[in-house]
């Protein structure tokens, strides 16, 4: 952070994007995670119909369907594909949306103190205690289940993850001096928040970020799988599992193997993710 | 502090903690759909029957004043009764918690065998084999959801190699005399072999599929905890002594990292206690969490409301067993 030129530092510059280009190819969660979107983004075009009948029911994976039909006949590829989309929006959404209502809440909670940070957290300390996939079951089943209530369901029991994991980066910062300084500087409690202690712990909740993402789609995956997530036949990486699961034993493992498969890439790839993001703020930190 | 203070205060805090989970429970389960009297009475009931079953339940009054009858219900260990099996709730779950018992002890004793000793191994011996298949493992008992590991064990050991037993329920076999409700111990108390080994081998592949996934995170933790211990001044100091590395990390490192370890192993526990909905759905068990989502589907919402209780509690419970235990073993806790 020694060098300082005088050109607006938001937009890259070409030599930035060739290296972020390379730093992507190189490592491995980047470039999984890139390709786990580029498919959710374009994929859909691409493919087949994901609710057509494309003729003959419970065909093997063949070079005409990659990953078989199941019993109405639909292709299956097409259906991981589509399915992609959509559990990566609900989980990004509902981990955003977590953050946005967690974030702000243990911030102040670990800023200000008192009766008020103590409510916060025993209010978060019984939701632990909840089984919390029981929990977003009883909501989804009282509410009915449609996407912005599965999203407010899964966002809902995320919050307090972060709720707890800003409140614990932001407790030793609050005597800290710079905060002091802008204290002594009049700013105001808000200003204080926003400006100068969020910006600190931004990173550690970026890495948790991924890990909630992840988080949420297997909560969405779980709630379809019992029948309480997405309609059918909506294509959905966990009710697609479900729907093989009478054939998964008797012969017909395709249905239920490669959505589920699809689960666990991106999954496991946003984990990775989360602990390269730790890794490469650590070095970071090292270099300076 | 004195024991009893302490013991009294985590009691406390307990009964808040269980207030509160009560309180949203019934909230939640209280909008399911549906007038459960028409359940019980049926859809050809006349009206003036729905009226007063309707009364007779309650369900006519303010919702505060259902609560508080909940509340006075729960206080006399009634559960309710479940329109669906038609039975007291008490006696269901009385029927159905020793199969998620069973299965959830099992599945953590197996959790801590395989998650212990290799995260203790990967913390000394950074970027060795151990430690990649640590990172491997648990990397993938995290990632994997539980229902799809458990339909590719039964897949592979059921399907293909035919080692395993269809996933039909607790047994195949005859069920031992009732003792205790856990048809692996009865059967050894009845000294049944068949009946234990119908038994057990139902339970192996649940049992695993939860002990990947629960002991995943439990290797991380283990790992995280015994590099923080190895690098800390008073192992330093053992080391400056002379003492023999095996004396270090058995007699000097593992005490302090047992302590944290069995922290989460009860965290586990608690979980496992409350019945893993997913698991027991995958292999058929009839144990508590089965039973909610069977209810669940059915608007039954008495037992889903005593599920989640019970989950909680377990919960809770299990917590303060081992705070108490921290309390007695350790004294930093005590200040």
């Amino acid at each position: 952070m020694t060098s300082r030129t005088f050109r607006d530092r938001r937009t890259p510059t070409p030599s930035q994007l060739g290296r972020l280009v390379r730093e992507v190819l190189r490592t491995p969660a980047y470039l999984s995670i890139a390709i786990i979107v580029l498919v959710a983004l374009v994929g859909p075009f691409l493919v087949r119909d994901p609710l057509g009948f494309h003729g003959g029911t419970l065909t093997a994976p063949s070079a005409e369907f990659w990953f078989g039909t199941d019993q109405f006949g639909r292709d299956i590829f097409a259906r991981v594909v589509h399915a992609a989309r959509l559990d990566l929006w609900v989980g990004l959404i509902a981990a955003a949306l977590a953050v946005v209502v967690g974030m702000p809440l243990g911030a102040l909670g670990a800023y200000r103190g008192g009766a008020f940070d103590a409510l916060l957290l025993r209010v978060s300390e019984s939701f632990q205690a909840f089984p919390t996939l029981l929990l977003a079951l009883g909501i989804v089943a009282a509410l009915g289940p449609s996407i912005p209530i599965l999203i407010m369901v899964i966002a809902m029991v995320n919050v307090p993850v972060y709720l707890r994991l800003t409140r614990s980066a932001v407790k030793p910062l609050v005597d800290s001096d710079f905060v002091l300084a802008a204290r002594c500087a009049g700013k105001s409690q808000a200003t204080i928040l926003r400006r100068h202690i969020l910006p600190n712990v931004s990173e550690i909740v970026f890495a948790q970020f991924s890990v909630n993402v992840a988080w949420a789609i297997q909560i969405l995956a779980a709630l379809s799988f019992v029948g309480l997530g997405v309609k059918l036949p909506t294509a959905e990486w966990g009710a697609m599992v479900r729907d093989g699961i009478d054939y998964m034993y008797y012969g017909q493992w395709w249905i239920s193997l490669f959505p589920g498969l699809a689960i666990l890439a991106t999954v496991l790839t946003l984990n990775y993710l989360s602990d390269e993001i730790r890794h490469g703020e650590r070095d970071s930190i090292g270099n300076r | 502090m004195h024991l009893a203070v302490y013991v009294l205060r985590r009691l406390a805090y307990m009964l808040v903690a269980l207030f509160g989970v009560s309180l949203v429970a019934f909230v939640v389960t209280r909008l399911l759909p549906g007038n459960p009297a028409y359940m019980i009475v049926g859809v050809m009931a006349d009206e003036s029957t729905v009226i007063a079953v309707t009364e007779r339940l309650g369900l006519n009054l303010p919702i505060h004043e259902q609560y508080f009858r909940y509340i006075q219900q729960l206080a006399s260990g009634d559960l309710g009764d479940s329109w669906r099996t038609r039975n007291p709730v008490t006696t269901d779950i009385g029927a159905r918690w020793p199969a998620t018992i069973e299965l959830g002890s099992a599945a953590l004793v197996l959790a801590l065998a395989w998650s212990i000793p290799l995260g203790i191994v990967s913390a000394l011996r950074r970027r060795s084999f151990s430690d990649r298949l640590a990172n491997a493992l648990s990397g993938f008992g995290v990632s994997i959801p539980e229902f799809f590991l458990g339909m590719i064990l039964l897949l592979v050991f059921f399907a293909t190699l035919e080692w395993a037993p269809p996933a039909l329920g607790r047994t195949l076999g005859d069920v031992p005399p009732h003792t205790t409700g856990f048809y692996t111990v009865d059967a050894i108390l009845a000294g049944d072999w068949d009946a234990f080994k119908a038994a057990a081998v139902q339970m192996i592949l649940p049992a695993v599929t939860l002990a990947v996934t629960v002991g995943a995170p439990m290797v991380r933790v283990t790992r995280g905890f015994m590099r923080e211990t190895m690098a800390s001044h008073h192992i330093r100091s053992a080391r400056a002594l002379g003492l023999p590395e095996r004396s270090i990390v058995l007699r000097h490192a593992l005490p302090n990292v047992l302590l944290p370890v069995s922290t989460m192993g009860a965290i586990m526990y608690g979980y496992l206690l409350g019945g893993t909905v997913l698991v027991e759905f995958v292999f058929a068990r009839p144990g508590i969490g089965k039973y909610a989502i069977d209810s669940i589907s059915e608007s039954d919402f008495a037992p889903v409301l005593a599920a989640v209780l019970l989950s909680a509690l377990s919960y809770l419970l299990v917590y303060l067993i081992m705070d108490i235990l921290h309390f007695v073993i350790d004294p930093r806790t005590r200040t």
